[in-house]
C-alpha cells in the first residue's frame, strides 16, 4: 500500500477510536472525510499524479480505506448513540433478558375468549343473561315446576326480595335461563353461547359458590342428535387437541329430551384406560373423561321460549368454564377457591 | 344417587353371559353410569376347597401331622400340618403349589412350592384365614375361633365339593360395581331394574321367577289399616304373617346385603332391605304384637274370632301432629309436625312415612308375628320430611324419586315367600291393599317419522316395537304410529313422544348415530360492541402491565362499610353461605381494595385491575347489571409518581381505544372514600365516567392497607361509549421540527392543564405541542412552589423552522408564564 495512505488510514483509525463523544467524532469526521478540506478527500485527489496500473491500484487502495473509516465512524456513532457494544466486547447471551412490564389476564378470560373463537367460527354467537334472575327463567320455565326433585341438585342463592310475577329472585345456578332468553327475543334460527357467571351454594375444594358457565344453543328445523355429535366434536377437537374423541351416555336433565352426558377420550392413556406401561391410567375412568352434561331441548322449554316445537326443535348443553379448561390444561389445582382468592402468586402464571 | 351392585346377583337374572368389564361398559353406554368396579376375592388364586381323608403323626415332629388331602378332579395330596383344630372329613382351605400366601399370616405374600418337611414331602398347604388373607367379617363371624392362630379355618359349614376355588365356595368371587343412577330413573335402584336395562341392551331375555301370591282367604286378619291421608299416601299395602321364628340370616342374604352397603340386622329385617334391593321397592315390617289396638275396632270380624284371636291392631296413615314425639329405629327421638306423614297405631305413631321405623314397634328376637308393609308416599312429602330431620334412608332416597303405585304388591308377595322360607312364617288373612285411585296404564304415541327428525337415521320400526318390548312397553302398530302403554315402573318418567325416543335412541346406541355439523342457516347478528370492548381493554391493561383479577359477586357487610358505601343500597342474600358473602357488590372498589391488602406483603408494587359486572339495586325488578372497570396501581409511600403511572395507563388505555377529549379535574364534591386533594374525576368529552385517585386515610386504615395504593373506578358503557374503532390520519410533516427544553418555577396551585393552555395560545401554527417530563417541589424549590420541566416543539408546515425562529417563540413562552403567573426561568437547553 501506498506509504502515505498506509499512514493516514493508522492516524485516522487511532483518532477515532480515542474520541470520547459525538461531537469529536463529528470532528473527526470533517477532518477525514470533509468534502472541501477532508485528509483522505486530499490524498484522494492525488490519484491524478497516477497513470495506468498505478492509478487502479491507488484507486482501490483509497476505497478500501475510505471504506474502513467510514465503518468504523459508523461503528463508534453506534456506541455513542447506545445502539453497539464496543468493538469484539464479548455479550453473555446467558445473562436474563430486561423484561418489558409483565401483565395477566386472568385464566377465565383466557378461557372464555378460546371458548367464543371456537363456536364463533361456527356461527355461535355470544351473548350474556342477567345473573339475577327469577325463577321462572332459572327454573320454571326450564321444565322444572316448584317443589320439583330435581330443583335439589342446584344449591340455590335466593335474594331478599320481594317475590315478582316471575316467582323468585335468585342467583342464576345455571347459564341455561339464557335459553329462554334467547328465544323470547322472536328470532330463529338461534346459535348462541352464553357465557356467564353462575352461584351455587357449595364451597369446597372441589367447588366454589361462584362460578363461571358457557351454554350453547342451537335451534333450528330438523337439528338432530348428530347435529349436537358434530358440534361436540368439532368443540373437543378444536379446544383439546385433533386426537380427542367424543361419547354420548344416557343421562336425566329436566331441560332436554334425550339427555346426555358427554365424555372426552382420555388424552393421558389415549382413551385405553391403560398407559403404556400396562398399569391403569389414573386420569381417567376405563379410557374416559366427563366433560358434562346436553340434551334435545325439551318440548315444555321450547314452548316456555314461544317456539312452535312442532316445527322447531334444538339441542343445547352447559358446562363449566373452570372445569373444562382444567380438563384441558391438565391442571392440578388441588383447591378450586384458589382461582377465585387473587394470590398474584396464582395469577402470575397464567 | 349412586348405588353398590353385586354383578354376581344381577347376573342372575340375565339369560346371556357376559363378564363384569362388558357389563358395566354397556350398561353406561345405553343406560346408568357405571363409575368403578371393585373386584373382590381376587386374592385367592390357586387356593381350593380340600377336605381331609387321613390324618397321621410327622414320624420326625411332634408337633406337625401328616395328612392326605382331596383337592378335586381325583388329586389327593400329601400336606403336612401344623393346625391342631383338624379332623378327618373337614374342609379346609388349601393352598396349591403356585399360590401366594403369608406365612404365619405375617410379612409380605410368598408363593408356595412342593417342599420337603423334616424328611417327609408337602404338596401343600392347609391354612389359617390369615395366612391367605382372609378378612371378610362375614365368613369370618361363621367359623368359631377363625382368627386364632395357629387354627386352620373349616370351611365345613359350605358343603363345597373338593376343588372348588376357595373364592366360589364363599361367594366372595364377586364384582361390585357401582352405579350413578339418575333421579328420573327410581326403576334401576333396584337389581331387577339394572337386570331388565342390561337384558335390553344385549336383546335377550330378563329371567325373573313370578312370585306367588298367597291370599289366605279362609284366615281372618287381627289388622285393620285407615288411610287417612290418601293424598300422601296414595297406596297401603300389608300382610300379616305370623309364626316367624326371628333369627340372624344365613350368609349368602347377609352377602348380598352387605355388597349392596346394607347392615345386616335379622332375617325379618333383611328380608324387607333384600326385597327393597331386588324390586326397588322399600318395605317396612312391624311386630303386629307391639301395635296398640283400638277400642272400638272399627272393621268387622267373622264370628268367634275377635274372641279367639284377641284385639284388632290398628294401622292409621296420617298427619303427624304438632310436636308429636317419635324414637327412631337409628335410637333418635324426631319431633314432628303436621308435614310429616306418620304410620300409627291406635295411639302414637309407629314408623315416619318412608322413612324410617320407630323403635317400638321393631321386629326383635321375640317376635312371632309380624306386619309387612309395602306403601306408596308422595315423593315431595317424603323428600321435605326427610330433609326436615335431616335423615337418609335407602328409603327415603327411593321414595323421592317417584314410585309407582303398582309396585306395592309383587314386592309384598316375594317378601312373603322369603319370610315363609327362612322365617317359617306363615301368612294370615288376606292381603290388605288401601288404594285410591285405580291404576291406569299411560300410553304413549309414537309418529315414526319424527325418529329420523331427531336421529338422523330412521330405525327399522320392527327394531322399535323390539326395543320397546325389551324394556317392558307393550306396543300397537298402526301405520306411522307406535302406542306404547307404558309399564307401571315407568309410569312417571315417561310421558312424551321424546321419552320414547330417548328409549329407542340409547338402546340402539349413541354411538351408533352419525356425526355431522350443522348445515342450516347462520343467523346473522350485528357486532356485539360490548364484549369487543372488554376483551380490548383487558388486553390494552394486560399490555400494559397490569394483572387481572376476579372476586366473587358478593362481598361482607364489613368490606362494603369499610369503603363507606350503605349496606341499604345493596341487594342482600337471603341464605349466603357465610357473612363474607352476602352481597351483591354495587362496587368493585371493596374486591379490589381487599386483593390489594391481600397481596401486599407478598409484592412491593403491583398493578391490578378487574371487568364485572356490579348490581344497582331495583324496587320490584331485578337489579341493574352494569360493568365496571376498577384496578389499582400499589408501591411504596415514597413513590411520588405513583399517581402519574396510573393516570399513564388510563391515557394510554384511551390512546389505543380512540378516546380523545378526556382530562382529570378535581372533583369537589364530598365522598367517604376518595381523598378530596389527591383524587380526580375522569371525564372525556365533558362527561364524568368514573374517579382515580386516592382512597381516604381511613379507608387504608380498614383494609389496613400499609402501601400507597392509587385506584381507579370506570362506568365501563360510558368509557366504551366515546370509544372509536376508526382512525384518522394525518399527513406525516414535510419540514422537521424543533423541540427546545424549559424548565420554570411556578405556584403549586397552577396547573399543567392550564400551563398548557397558555403556551399553546401564543402561536397556534407554529408551537405545535407541548410535553411534561418532570415535576417536583422541594429541596431547592422554594415553599409554595413548583419546578415543571417540559419540551416544547416547534414547527412550520410551509418551511424548515430556523432555530432564531423557535428561540424567539421560546421567549414568549417566558414572558408570558411570568407575566401570568410570575413564573422564575430555571433553565433552558436545547436537545439535539
Amino acid at each position: 500500500m501506498d506509504n502515505n495512505l498506509e499512514q493516514l488510514k493508522n492516524q485516522a483509525i487511532e483518532e477515532i477510536k480515542k474520541a470520547v463523544d459525538i461531537n469529536q467524532l463529528r470532528d473527526l469526521e470533517i477532518k477525514y472525510l470533509g468534502r472541501k478540506g477532508g485528509e483522505l478527500t486530499k490524498m484522494m485527489g492525488q490519484i491524478e499524479n497516477f497513470s495506468g496500473e498505478e492509478r487502479k491500484r491507488f484507486g482501490a487502495e483509497a476505497n478500501e480505506v475510505k471504506k474502513i473509516i467510514i465503518d468504523l465512524f459508523e461503528q463508534r456513532k453506534n456506541e455513542f448513540e447506545g445502539l453497539g457494544a464496543p468493538v469484539g466486547a464479548l455479550i453473555d447471551v446467558t445473562a436474563p433478558g430486561i423484561l418489558p412490564p409483565e401483565g395477566h389476564l386472568h385464566m377465565i378470560s383466557q378461557a372464555i375468549e378460546e371458548i367464543e373463537e371456537i363456536f364463533k367460527k361456527i356461527g355461535f354467537n355470544r351473548v350474556r343473561y342477567p345473573e339475577v334472575e327469577w325463577d321462572w327463567y332459572a327454573f320454571e320455565g326450564l321444565n322444572m315446576p316448584k317443589d320439583h326433585p330435581a330443583r335439589d341438585e342446584w344449591e340455590t342463592f335466593f335474594i331478599d326480595a320481594p317475590e315478582g310475577e316471575k316467582g323468585k329472585m335468585v342467583l342464576t345456578p345455571h347459564t341455561s335461563n339464557g335459553q329462554l332468553r334467547e328465544m323470547e327475543k322472536g328470532k330463529l334460527p338461534i346459535r348462541m353461547i352464553n357465557i356467564s357467571k353462575t352461584y351455587r351454594r357449595q364451597s369446597d375444594i372441589s367447588h366454589v359458590p361462584m362460578f363461571h358457565q358457557f351454554e350453547g344453543l342451537y335451534i333450528d328445523k330438523n337439528v338432530t342428535v348428530s347435529h349436537l355429535k358434530g358440534v361436540f366434536d368439532y368443540f373437543v377437537k378444536q379446544f383439546f387437541g385433533s386426537k380427542r374423541e367424543i361419547r354420548l351416555r344416557p343421562y336425566h336433565f329436566q331441560f332436554t329430551e334425550p339427555s346426555f352426558e358427554i365424555d372426552i377420550s382420555c388424552g393421558i392413556c389415549g382413551g385405553s384406560g391403560k398407559l403404556s406401561d400396562g398399569n391403569k391410567c389414573r386420569l381417567c375412568k376405563e379410557g374416559w373423561l366427563e366433560l358434562g352434561g346436553a340434551g334435545m331441548v325439551h318440548p315444555n322449554v321450547l314452548k316456555a321460549g314461544g317456539v312452535d316445537h312442532k316445527k322447531y326443535n334444538g339441542f343445547a348443553f352447559g358446562w363449566g368454564v373452570e372445569r373444562t379448561y382444567m380438563m384441558k390444561a391438565g391442571l392440578k389445582i388441588d383447591d378450586i377457591r384458589m382461582i377465585y382468592k387473587n394470590d398474584l402468586r396464582f395469577l402470575e402464571q397464567f | 344417587m349412586n348405588l353398590s351392585v353385586s354383578y354376581n346377583w344381577l347376573s342372575e337374572y340375565l339369560s346371556k353371559k357376559i363378564s363384569p368389564e362388558e357389563l358395566a361398559k354397556k350398561l353406561s353406554l345405553h343406560s346408568s353410569s357405571v363409575e368403578r368396579i371393585d373386584y373382590q376375592g381376587k386374592n385367592f388364586d390357586k387356593i381350593v376347597i380340600g377336605k381331609i381323608l387321613k390324618i397321621e403323626k410327622h414320624p420326625n415332629a411332634d408337633k406337625l401331622q401328616v395328612t392326605k388331602v382331596d383337592v378335586g378332579n381325583g388329586k389327593v395330596l400329601n400336606i403336612i400340618c401344623g393346625g391342631k383344630n383338624i379332623y378327618e372329613g373337614m374342609l379346609g382351605a388349601v393352598a396349591l403349589a403356585g399360590a401366594k400366601v403369608k406365612w404365619h399370616g405375617e410379612g409380605d405374600l410368598v408363593e408356595l412350592k412342593k417342599t420337603s418337611i423334616r424328611g417327609v414331602e408337602s404338596e401343600g398347604m392347609i391354612c389359617t384365614a390369615s395366612e391367605i388373607g382372609l378378612t371378610d367379617k362375614l365368613v369370618l363371624s361363621q367359623v368359631e375361633g377363625a382368627v386364632n392362630e395357629p387354627i386352620v379355618i373349616d370351611l365345613s359349614f359350605t358343603k363345597a365339593k373338593p376343588g372348588t376355588p376357595v373364592a366360589k365356595a364363599l361367594n366372595l368371587e364377586d364384582a361390585i360395581f357401582e352405579i350413578e343412577v339418575t333421579s328420573n330413573r327410581p326403576d334401576c335402584m333396584s337389581i331387577i331394574g339394572l337386570a331388565r336395562e342390561a337384558s335390553a341392551i344385549m336383546s335377550s331375555k330378563l329371567k325373573v321367577n313370578t312370585v306367588k301370591k298367597v291370599n289366605k282367604a279362609n284366615t281372618v286378619n287381627n289388622l285393620a289399616v285407615e288411610v287417612k291421608d290418601p293424598g300422601l299416601c296414595p297406596r297401603y299395602s300389608a300382610l300379616v304373617m305370623d309364626g316367624v321364628e326371628v333369627k340372624e340370616s344365613p350368609l349368602w342374604l347377609k352377602q348380598r346385603l352387605t355388597s349392596a352397603g346394607v347392615r345386616p340386622i335379622n332375617n325379618i329385617v333383611d328380608i324387607t332391605n333384600y326385597v327393597m334391593l331386588e324390586f326397588g321397592q322399600p318395605l317396612h315390617a312391624f311386630d303386629c304384637d307391639k301395635l296398640e289396638a283400638e277400642n272400638n275396632p272399627l272393621t268387622p270380624f267373622a264370628k268367634g274370632e275377635q274372641k279367639k284371636r284377641g284385639t284388632t291392631r290398628k294401622i292409621i296413615v296420617r298427619r303427624a301432629s304438632l310436636d308429636e314425639k317419635i324414637l327412631a329405629l337409628d335410637g333418635r327421638e324426631y319431633k314432628l309436625n303436621h308435614n310429616n306423614l306418620v304410620i300409627a297405631d291406635a295411639k302414637k305413631p309407629i314408623a315416619i312415612a318412608g322413612v324410617m321405623g320407630g323403635e317400638c314397634s321393631s321386629v326383635d328376637l321375640k317376635t312371632k308375628t309380624i306386619v309387612i308393609e309395602s306403601a306408596n308416599f308422595d315423593p315431595v312429602s317424603v323428600r321435605k320430611t326427610a330433609r326436615q330431620l335431616n335423615i337418609q334412608t335407602d328409603a327415603s332416597l327411593r321414595f323421592e324419586k317417584g314410585l309407582s303405585i303398582e309396585s306395592t304388591e309383587p314386592s309384598i308377595w316375594r317378601v312373603a315367600e322369603l319370610v315363609s322360607q327362612l322365617a317359617h312364617g306363615k301368612i294370615s288373612g288376606k292381603l290388605i291393599d288401601k288404594r285410591s285411585r285405580p291404576y291406569r296404564p299411560a300410553k304413549v304415541k309414537l309418529n315414526l317419522d319424527n325418529v329420523p327428525r331427531y336421529l338422523s337415521v330412521a330405525i327399522k320400526p320392527e327394531k322399535i316395537v323390539k326395543i320397546l318390548n325389551l324394556l317392558g312397553f307393550k306396543c300397537a302398530r298402526a301405520g306411522k304410529i307406535i302406542t306404547a302403554i307404558v309399564p307401571y315402573w315407568r309410569d312417571r318418567d315417561i310421558s312424551i313422544e321424546e321419552d320414547l325416543i330417548e328409549e329407542v335412541a340409547r338402546i340402539y346406541g349413541y354411538h351408533n348415530l352419525p356425526t355431522e355439523l350443522p348445515t342450516g342457516e347462520i343467523p346473522v347478528t350485528p357486532k356485539n360492541w360490548e364484549f369487543y370492548w372488554e376483551k380490548k381493554i383487558k388486553d390494552i391493561l394486560m399490555g400494559a402491565g397490569l394483572i387481572e383479577t376476579f372476586s366473587y359477586s358478593f362481598v361482607s357487610a364489613k368490606l362494603l362499610q369499610n369503603c363507606g358505601y350503605q349496606l341499604v343500597d345493596c341487594l342482600k342474600l337471603l341464605n349466603p353461605l357465610s357473612a363474607d358473602w352476602e352481597y351483591m357488590r354495587n362496587s368493585l372498589v371493596p374486591s379490589i381494595l381487599q386483593a390489594v391488602a391481600e397481596n401486599q406483603g407478598i409484592e412491593d408494587e403491583f398493578k391490578i385491575f378487574e371487568l364485572s359486572k356490579i348490581y344497582i339495586k331495583s324496587d320490584n325488578s331485578l337489579p341493574e347489571e352494569k360493568s365496571r372497570l376498577a384496578g389499582a396501581f400499589v408501591g411504596s409511600v415514597k413513590d411520588d409518581k405513583l399517581f402519574y403511572k396510573a393516570k399513564g395507563a388510563l391515557e394510554l388505555l384511551f390512546k389505543k381505544m380512540g378516546i380523545k377529549n378526556h382530562e382529570l379535574r378535581i372533583k369537589e364534591e364530598k365522598s367517604n372514600l376518595w381523598q378530596t386533594n389527591r383524587s380526580a374525576g375522569v371525564f372525556i368529552s365533558g362527561s364524568a365516567i368514573g374517579r382515580l385517585g386516592q382512597p381516604e386515610i381511613q379507608v387504608l386504615k380498614n383494609f389496613d392497607i400499609k402501601k400507597q395504593a392509587i385506584l381507579f373506578d370506570l362506568d365501563f358503557d360510558k368509557l366504551t361509549k366515546y370509544a372509536r374503532t376508526d382512525k384518522t390520519y394525518e399527513p406525516i410533516a414535510k419540514y422537521p421540527s424543533i423541540e427546545l427544553d424549559l424548565a420554570v418555577i411556578l405556584p403549586v396551585i397552577v396547573t399543567w392543564e392550564e400551563i398548557k393552555k397558555e403556551v399553546l395560545s401564543i402561536d397556534s401554527k407554529l408551537i405545535r405541542d407541548i410535553k411534561l417530563f418532570d415535576i417536583f417541589s422541594g429541596g431547592v424549590i422554594p415553599a409554595g412552589k413548583k419546578s415543571l420541566a417540559f419540551r416544547v416543539i416547534y414547527r412550520s408546515d410551509e418551511r424548515t423552522l430556523k432555530l432564531e425562529e423557535a428561540q424567539a417563540l421560546e421567549e414568549k413562552i417566558v414572558s408570558k408564564l411570568r407575566e401570568k403567573w410570575g413564573a422564575e426561568l430555571r433553565k433552558k437547553f436545547l436537545i439535539l
